[in-house]
């Protein structure tokens, strides 16, 4: 089986103020950065190779380490999986932290799709939430990637944003829809504990969008963005035969491995996934050889709930002679009576041998998911 | 057992004042139990109770105590409960003995409870010895406790200055104790008279009864009566705890100790009942005995239907050790199958409700309290209901009469103004104001129980900021105007929400009540309609708008543990919500009544 392999990466110049993750800012070019790819680089050695379905460089900010660290991780990647010819190898970029020769470099490595994190296409927006670029800079970067040859960029946008109103997000679609990228994903914003806006939120400065507003600018995106793209997961847009591959491998419940500081694999019944804080972790590393910290043995009924919320995510949704293969049992023998409850609520239909969320469904998609967890 | 080297003597106090505290260092200091085997207030033996610094259930101790004078006595020591909940209990447990300690915070001062055990106390004719603890604490006032004692008739030198916790002044208690509680009258000859003060389930002995011999004596192998309830036993043991169970030969006028009986139930053995030989029974039993009415009233529903039966177990189980709690099986049409239930007061149903959902592990739904309700109807028919839901139609109902209480309230006098503004708003009855001391004051109302169910300990409290105690005691059943509010969601009247109120308060609550489910109530996937209703006529309604939105919009990373556990954590919520109809509603929604301030 060919795996998708994850790298974590996860400084960043500076920290949003939405943002929930173990990210970190950092120094550019500081020693803690090279320490860091010191260890990912050890752990890709020392994991057990293959073939490889994808790559992906997340975080945090790849782009932020620079070319040169990405192009060296992606060498001893080489080595040790084989990358078989045209398969996706995708790098996270922010505008404003690519280096000049950044796309030209990432080419010639062999990387084919950047995911660009542009967020908004308006300046008051991007400053809000606490990006270090303006507009103007994500579309200079969006012209370099293009002009390095890539023919495979996807632009993140979020939305309800407070203060947002249903007319800028008309725009944003606009605005994307302008730049003609291959592949959108459309985050709804949350406001999470631990981040700069839940702060706000608590101290009553600031007020979450409306759940009917931020209904209403889901729909909307999906509307807008259906002329040009196909929407094939519940926040993913793409130009038909432009899916991420890497990401369909999680919704498919295929394997993947991932490398660097909270990157979780799953191979087979089993998922385990690495210390989360980078310094931990390096530490780990460094250490014993491994900085996994917490392993799971996926039982039956839990590769049985997973498969229906992960897959219920595409719009296609569950193929049930596909899924029975799988488990070598009924799909609707065991949950028959879920599906016609939700199927009256209007959330589910069962069309073709296939179960999906319907329209409706899609933004109330976790009413569905909990009854089958 | 020579009479004239006993005393029994019990602990009153009002509650946190350090009475638990100081049973132990008794103990301690009588070596009932090396200090280094003592866990903190060893009587309170539910752990719930430990943690809520509360004594439910009392039991006696006999100690053995070698004073200055050169002599041995016999102590009974008698642990009282200690809550308003518990009067007619603690008035049984005060007529075992001869003396009292009455313990004083040195911070607090008196306080309610404080008084009512004292008036208690009086009643029972004992002799009481002024206690003024915790006067190592740095904000401790012993002189101020003591001029509040001086004004309730006590001498300043017949105060013990007391540390329970730092064991001073414990041997100046138990000489006190010799000298100031008079030896019980002991008359042997007499036919048996013994007074139950308290009993409690054992799994593998069956019921234990505390009791205290008054006259004549009783030993194993004896056919007795309990003169109340007519229930004839065969005593099986009788002894005393050192605190360990010790079996005694027999037990005679004067003495405390237990009796086990081959009795199944605690219900079998009334506090306040009198035991006597069935073979040569006494001509009267002892007087003051009670019947124990629940006051407090409500509803528990299993969330998941088919736990009925582990409601239903859990209940007897509780019954075994608390002869107070009542319930009967009763059936709502929005709730499914449950049990109302009959408590003391507000603090033991709290108590009965928390160890279901901790130790029974039943996730149940609690309906909002209330009391009973005597109803007259057209026919001229008396009724109680202590289900708001089964009120008659109006049309049939003649008057309606509620429960009343005397409460008293101390307070410094800072806060008279609000604390009275809350009795009149609770349609309380003022009747006095007494000045404790200078900066104390009691004042008196009689209220409708049925206020004080909703929201007033928590009102109480806060409105003076923490400084205001409470106590009360039953008065009678008057007539009120009062209306039956019915509540409706999604057009659908659900009865567990139903609730019994003043007219003249009707409307605001109704409003009220329906705000408040709005915001309690999650939005479903349709639009739901809350109107409250008095008969057929609709006084106040609410919409809450359909759901929107429940997506996990970003899912980077295969982190699908996390995501799982997002998804069933949401599921556990939902379980745990009633299903009403086609409504999800959670436990809050039926307690919302008591949040309405009014």
């Amino acid at each position: 089986m060919k795996a998708g392999l994850y790298l974590h990466i996860p400084f960043c110049a500076a920290k949003c103020a939405y943002c929930s993750f173990d990210s970190i800012p950092a120094e550019k070019n500081s020693p803690a950065i090279r320490g860091y790819f010191e260890a990912l680089n050890r752990e890709i050695e020392l994991s057990p190779g293959g073939e490889a379905g994808s790559v992906y460089f997340g975080g945090g900010t790849p782009s932020f380490a620079g070319a040169e660290l990405l192009c060296g991780t992606l060498e001893v990647l080489r080595e040790k999986y084989a990358l078989p010819q045209g398969i996706e190898i995708t790098v996270e970029v922010n505008p404003g932290t690519a280096e000049k020769g950044f796309f030209g470099k990432m080419k010639a490595a062999g990387v084919n799709r950047i995911s660009l994190g542009m967020q908004s296409g308006e300046d008051k927006v991007l400053k809000y939430l606490g990006r270090i670029h303006s507009n103007s800079e994500t579309e200079k970067c969006f012209k370099e990637a293009r002009e390095a040859g890539f023919a495979n960029i996807n632009l993140d946008l979020m939305y309800g944003i407070p203060g947002q109103s249903l007319e800028d997000i008309e725009r944003e679609a606009a605005h994307i829809l302008g730049l003609a990228p291959e592949h959108v994903s459309g985050y709804c914003l949350s406001i999470d504990e631990g981040t700069g806006f839940y702060k706000r939120l608590k101290q009553g400065e600031i007020d979450e969008v409306p759940d009917e507003l931020a209904s209403d600018m889901y729909y909307l995106l999906k509307d807008r963005f259906s002329s040009r793209y196909s929407h094939y997961e519940l926040s993913n847009f793409a130009v038909p035969g432009k899916e991420a591959v890497h990401n369909q491998i999680y919704w498919n419940y295929n394997d993947y491995l991932g490398f660097g500081a909270g990157a979780a694999s799953k191979s087979g019944p089993e998922r385990f996934s690495n210390e989360n804080d980078p310094f931990k972790y390096m530490e780990l590393i460094k250490r014993n050889d491994s900085a996994i910290l917490f392993k799971e043995k996926l039982t039956e009924e839990t590769q049985i709930k997973e498969t229906v919320f992960l897959g219920l995510r595409l719009l296609c949704g569950i193929d049930l002679a596909g899924w029975k293969t799988r488990f070598g049992k009924d799909f609707l023998f065991l949950f028959g009576k879920q599906v016609e409850t939700l199927s009256e609520l209007g959330l589910l239909e069962l069309k073709d041998g296939y179960l999906r969320l319907t329209r409706e469904g899609l933004f109330l998609s976790n009413e569905v998911f909990v009854e089958f967890v | 057992m020579d009479a004239s080297r006993v005393r029994n003597f019990c602990i009153i106090a009002h509650i946190d004042h350090g009475k638990s505290t100081l049973a132990d260092r008794i103990l301690e200091q009588t070596h009932a139990i090396a200090s280094r085997n003592m866990k903190a207030q060893l009587l309170d033996s539910m752990d719930l109770e430990r943690e809520r610094g509360i004594t439910i259930k009392a039991k006696a101790v006999r100690l053995n105590y070698h004073a200055k004078d050169g002599s041995d006595y016999v102590f009974n020591l008698i642990d009282t409960p200690g809550h308003v909940d518990f009067t007619y209990e603690v008035s049984k447990t005060l007529y075992a003995a001869e003396g009292a300690l009455l313990v004083v915070d040195a911070s607090q001062g008196v306080e309610a409870q404080t008084l009512a055990n004292l008036h208690l106390a009086l009643d029972a004719n004992l002799s009481i010895i002024p206690v003024i603890n915790k006067i190592d604490l740095p904000s401790a006032q012993p002189e101020k406790a003591q001029e509040q004692l001086v004004e309730l008739g006590f001498l300043p030198e017949e105060s013990i200055l007391a540390s329970a916790k730092e064991g001073i002044g414990i041997q100046e208690i138990l000489e006190a104790v010799i000298k100031k509680v008079p030896p019980p009258k002991s008359d042997q000859a007499a036919p048996l008279r013994a007074l139950v003060f308290d009993s409690v389930y054992d799994v593998y002995r069956g019921v234990i009864v505390f009791f205290r011999v008054k006259e004549g004596a009783i030993k194993k192998g004896d056919r007795i009566l309990m003169m109340r309830t007519a229930n004839e036993f065969e005593v099986l043991e009788v002894g005393v705890f050192t605190p360990e169970m010790q079996p005694a030969d027999s037990l005679s006028a004067g003495e405390v100790g237990y009796l086990i009986a081959n009795i199944k139930n605690v219900s079998e053995v009334k506090v306040g009942d009198t035991v006597t030989l069935a073979t040569n029974p006494a001509a009267e039993p002892l007087p003051g005995y009670k019947e124990v009415k629940p006051m407090v009233f409500c509803g528990f529903y299993p969330v998941i239907p088919n736990e009925y039966g582990i409601l239903k177990d859990a209940l007897d189980r509780l019954k075994l050790n608390d002869a107070a709690l009542l319930f009967e099986p009763e059936s709502s049409s929005a709730l499914g199958f449950g049990y109302r239930c009959g408590f003391l007061g507000l603090l033991h149903m709290e108590i009965i409700q928390e160890r279901l959902e901790r130790e029974y592990n039943i996730d149940m739904i609690a309906t909002s309290p209330n009391v009973r309700f005597r109803v007259l109807n057209n026919a001229g028919e008396e009724l109680e209901v202590d289900n708001p839901a089964k009120l008659p139609d109006p049309g049939s109902i003649q008057k309606i009469l509620e429960p009343f209480i005397k409460a008293q309230i101390i307070m410094p006098p800072d806060f008279i103004g609000p604390i009275m503004e809350l009795c009149q708003g609770k349609r309380g009855i003022y009747k006095n104001t007494q000045y404790v001391t200078a900066n104390r004051v009691l004042i008196s109302y009689e209220l409708p129980l049925s206020e004080v169910v909703f929201d007033f300990y928590d009102r109480l409290k806060s409105l003076s900021k923490g400084y205001a105690s409470f106590d009360y005691e039953y008065l009678d059943f008057r007539e009120s105007d009062l209306v039956k509010m019915d509540i409706l969601v999604a057009g659908e009247p659900v009865d567990a929400l139903s609730f019994v109120v003043h007219k003249d308060k009707a409307y605001y609550k109704g409003r009220e009540l329906v705000t408040k489910l709005r915001e309690i109530i999650p939005r479903q996937m349709f639009e739901v309609a809350i109107q409250a209703s008095i008969g057929s006529k609709i006084v106040a309604r609410e919409t809450i708008a359909p759901l929107r939105k429940n997506v996990i919009a970003k899912c980077y990373g295969g982190d699908i543990t996390r995501k799982r556990k997002l998804l069933e954590k949401q599921k556990e919520g939902k379980k745990r919500m009633k299903k009403v109809g086609k409504i999800d509603l959670p436990q809050e929604a039926f307690l919302a009544i008591l949040k309405i301030t009014d």
